[in-house]
């Protein structure tokens, strides 16, 4: 007897809330999909066992029902993973929705005198997974910079607050809209996430550390200034979750997150980037609309590249396609934008979102000064790194971000100048069996060592030893310095050595993969190859792609483009 | 009853040897064992798939030298396409692949095909890989079969910028079957997701590990192997599809894992049927294939419930261990006194095992 012979119980079921974001499927006890719903389902199903799976924004959980009279129940929502402490996530507890609420509304380093027009930019790191991260140093090799190459920070200890215990560290402070890039550093390649930073908007960025930190699988929350995260607020959750569970296929947005995002009030300018995004990657068409749209993004970010990218998207569905030259662009722009805050183009810094860095490249392909030289819009548009997710994180050779010393702003690093002094009197008191009382800051080494030139270098290693520090071996004083000389250089050492900045510029040059590729195109094509068409393929800027071409078929060294197209 | 297809034909590739994929290299250790285990599913004849032996290419992966190359991969399918051609024309095609792979996006749109990683894959040489969608649609084009079938057992993540490389074999005009063919891609991980194999991933830096089996071929062949077994023999293939779909979450999330299979569907008829595996049958007389221990805390009694919430036996803890038939299927045991519950998901390979409860 199949189960459909037998009596058929009422069998209800719903999602806590009848949540219409989650989908629910029934299997019976041999793995058959019985009936499949959003929200709830309300059906006969034949006495037996049953698992019923809840899917919602990529979290998954399957409940057992023992179907042996009625079922009616309401089942909690599956918990989502993300690195932002909301209240729909999983390994999210208090410790880390403590801070990040707080440092939301609090720098962790001290704020400029004159803070006006400024807005607050907050990265919390945190250990999101079922790993123990415990003690695990999580901003390790993080470095967030201005587009210009100023380095903001290094997350080093005096400018975040951090539980090593709990695995969270957190940077805030308030710091002037613009363009800004996140950078790892690792053993071989840095990867790049994008920011940009609005006026009147604060964006808080959760970065998630699982045996390392995923700068690709970040979350992004944008509020008004000074409003702070709430790991309650449910739109902020629907966003995160979508963006984590569609990654770049944000065409499949939820039908109702679209309409919300596109017709609403934009309210959370993300939404409004992903419900336009969806749009435009859906295929569908409403001229007004989409004006509308555009509009209203810049209104809320001008300056945006992720709304010019929306843009191009736009023009390129039109039956003319996009414009020929960057002032017919310009032009359009204008029109669509409104005559405020005109887009800069050449583009220097690339969308955040993945799609828009896409939609950017495809327009390069017949806009060939779209993209700025040597800008991290190139550098973006020319690496082989796709983390996967919304983000369009790259990356480049860790050759590309180089290291040099400099002064750093006095930190609790540097050892304090009492205790450096005691520790030289130290040092030179054992030397000579002197008190170390009768050692004096204005004393000249000489006076106090009776063989400065021996006796100095065993003195420097003691130092050392008491300071922890073995940098500080390598001093050799002048026998004539007085000891405060001696001490002001042994800090200046320790701080040097202690302390560091990475330089980094946008990589730009050909990429190896890129002359593969051509030279692989050229194999397999018997005519001069197409270049918009390889551009295309392969996703870059056509410029490159002509670049690529013509070192493929000339052999190595920079050869002048091919005119192949 | 022996099982033969003589008609059906398959292509298996494993590839554990990425000495080149990043920058320590990333070696996989169950995708040659989950390939040979397919292969041997496929030429079983009687639950498997019945080919004959000459009908399965097996290609794993080597070290030294390092292979299979593309060429190695077409030459293969350039043998099935001779022998299917010599036989008048063949019945089912199957693909299976494990190991690394890529998702690509095609064109402007989310269509999306999956760049099968070859050993020398590298940042330096994206495109050492297979495009599965090349592949099939090759098959289904210019061979004679009428049914192409897929599995791919492999991330479809995005790390780099993946590219792909199209089979070197085609042909000028499609075959005259080429519209008629029906066929699937099964994926064993959604679009941006990886794919696991146990206490690794195929993503994963590997660990070490006695027998690693990917989540997706492990459900597959239990499947194939009589739980989704209709009561004829065999699975069905929407039956297939339906385990696949429950159990793959399943073992990957008892690992701490998210993976979720996904189709591209080109019409397999929703009856086509897999192999000629039985149903275990459950109940009482039958020889015990299952036992179930307490634990001292179980105060009971204990019922044990079948699919359908039928007692298979009840008592207290006392008297156990209990040894019992099971059937593959989804079984619970409850205890009436605390209200614990255990569901057991009895399955191929299950047989002789044992559960404390």
């Amino acid at each position: 007897m199949s189960p459909s012979d037998r009596k058929r119980l009422p069998f209800r079921v719903r999602a806590e809330n009848r949540d219409d974001a989650t989908r629910l499927t029934v299997f019976d006890g041999r793995n058959r999909i019985c009936i499949q719903a959003t929200g709830a389902i309300d059906t006969g199903l034949p006495k037996g066992l049953y698992q019923v799976r809840l899917e919602r924004l990529g979290a998954m959980e399957d409940h057992l029902i023992i179907h042996d009279e009625a079922t009616d129940m309401d089942l909690p929502l599956p918990r989502r993973q993300s690195a932002m402490p909301a209240t729909d996530t999983r390994f999210t507890h208090e410790f880390y929705q403590g801070p990040g609420v707080t440092f939301s509304k609090k720098s962790t380093r001290a704020d400029p005198d004159n803070t006006a027009g400024l807005v607050r930019l907050m990265i919390m790191l945190r250990a999101s997974g079922e790993r123990d991260s415990t003690g695990v140093s999580v901003g390790a090799g993080l470095t967030l910079f201005a587009a210009d190459g100023r380095r903001i920070t290094g997350f080093e200890p005096q400018e975040t607050q951090a539980d090593t215990a709990a695995g969270w560290q957190i940077f805030s402070a308030l710091i002037a809209p613009g363009h800004y890039l996140l950078v790892l550093v690792g053993e071989q390649r840095a990867e790049f996430l994008p920011i940009s930073l609005h006026a009147g908007w604060d964006s808080m960025v959760f970065v998630p550390h699982e045996n390392g930190l995923r700068l690709s699988q970040s979350s992004l929350d944008m509020v008004r200034h000074g409003r702070g995260f709430d790991p309650s607020d449910d739109l902020a959750q629907k966003i995160d979750g979508a963006m984590k569970g569609l990654g770049e296929n944000l065409d499949l947005l939820p039908g109702d997150m679209r309409r919300e995002a596109i017709y609403g009030k934009f309210s959370h300018p993300l939404h409004g980037l992903i419900g336009a995004h969806a749009h435009f990657l859906s295929g569908r068409q409403q001229e007004r609309l989409e004006q509308q749209v555009l509009r209203n993004l810049w209104r809320l970010l001008p300056g945006s590249p992720d709304v010019v990218a929306l843009l191009l998207m736009a023009q390129e569905r039109t039956p003319e396609g996009l414009p020929e030259t960057i002032e017919a662009l310009q032009k359009i722009a204008r029109e669509a934008f409104g005559p405020e805050h005109p887009p800069q183009f050449p583009l220097a810094f690339p969308p955040m979102l993945r799609p828009g860095l896409r939609a950017v490249i495809r327009a390069s392909v017949g806009l060939s000064d779209l993209i700025a030289e040597g800008s991290w819009c190139e550098a973006a548009a020319l690496s082989s790194f796709d983390g996967g997710g919304a983000w369009a994180v790259w990356d480049q050779e860790r050759g590309s971000v180089t290291r040099v010393l400099e002064l750093p702003p006095d930190g609790p690093s540097v050892p304090s100048s009492q205790k450096v002094y005691a520790a030289i009197k130290r040092a030179i008191a054992a030397q000579t069996g002197e008190a170390m009382r009768n050692v004096r800051a204005a004393s000249r080494v000489r006076d106090v060592l009776s063989d400065p030139g021996r006796a100095m270098r065993s003195m420097m290693r003691e130092v050392a030893t008491d300071l922890g520090d073995r940098t500080v071996r390598a001093v050799t004083p002048d026998p004539a310095d007085r000891v405060r000389d001696v001490m002001r250089t042994v800090q200046a050492r320790v701080r040097d050595a202690q302390t560091r900045t990475i330089e980094i510029a946008p990589q730009t040059a050909l990429p190896d993969w890129l002359v593969e590729f051509a030279r692989g195109a050229l194999d397999d094509l018997a005519n001069a190859p197409d270049l918009r068409s390889l551009s295309r393929q392969a996703g870059v800027p056509l410029r490159q792609m002509r670049q690529a071409v013509t070192r493929a078929s000339e052999g190595e060294g920079d050869a002048a483009p091919a005119a192949l197209d | 009853m022996a099982h033969h297809q003589p008609n059906d034909y398959a292509l298996v590739i494993g590839v554990n040897d990425y000495p080149n994929h990043g920058s320590k290299g990333k070696n996989l250790k169950g995708a040659v064992p989950d390939a040979k285990r397919f292969a041997a599913w496929l030429t079983n004849t009687q639950v498997g798939g019945g080919l004959p032996p000459a009908n399965c290419h097996l290609i794993t992966s080597t070290t030294a030298p390092l292979s299979p190359v593309k060429d190695t991969v077409d030459s293969a399918l350039e043998k099935i396409w001779d022998a299917a051609e010599e036989a008048g024309g063949g019945r089912r095609f199957y693909l299976f692949f494990a190991g690394h792979g890529q998702s690509i996006t095609i064109g402007d749109v989310s269509d999306t095909d999956v760049a099968l990683c070859l050993p020398q894959w590298s940042r330096r040489r994206l495109f050492d890989t297979l495009s599965s969608d090349n592949y099939c649609r090759t098959v289904k084009r210019c061979m004679p079969f009428q049914q192409v079938v897929a599995f791919l057992d492999c991330c479809r993540s995005r790390t780099v910028r993946a590219a792909t490389q199209n089979s070197g074999l085609g042909c000028l005009t499609p075959s005259d079957i080429a519209e008629d063919v029906k066929g699937v891609i099964v994926y064993a991980a959604e679009d941006e997701s990886q794919a696991f194999e146990t206490a690794t991933g195929r993503g994963d830096e590997d660990e070490e590990q006695s027998e690693a089996r990917g989540y997706f071929t492990t459900a597959l062949l239990s499947a194939l192997n009589g739980a989704a077994a209709r009561d004829t023999g065999g699975a069905e293939w929407e039956s297939l599809w339906d385990h696949l779909q429950a159990e793959v979450p399943r073992l990957a999330q008892k690992a701490g894992k998210t993976q979720s299979p996904r189709i591209k569907d080109f019409g397999l008829p929703n009856d086509a049927v897999f192999g000629a595996a039985m149903p275990v049958a459950g109940g009482a007389g039958a020889s015990p294939n299952f036992t179930v221990h307490f634990s001292a805390d179980r105060t009971g009694p204990v019922i044990l419930l079948n699919d359908r919430a039928e007692p298979v036996r009840s008592g207290d803890p006392a008297s156990g261990p209990w040894h019992v038939r099971l059937s593959y299927a989804l079984h619970t045991l409850v205890d009436t006194g605390t209200g614990g519950v255990l569901p057991i998901m009895f399955a191929p390979e299950m047989e002789g095992g044992d559960v404390t409860f």
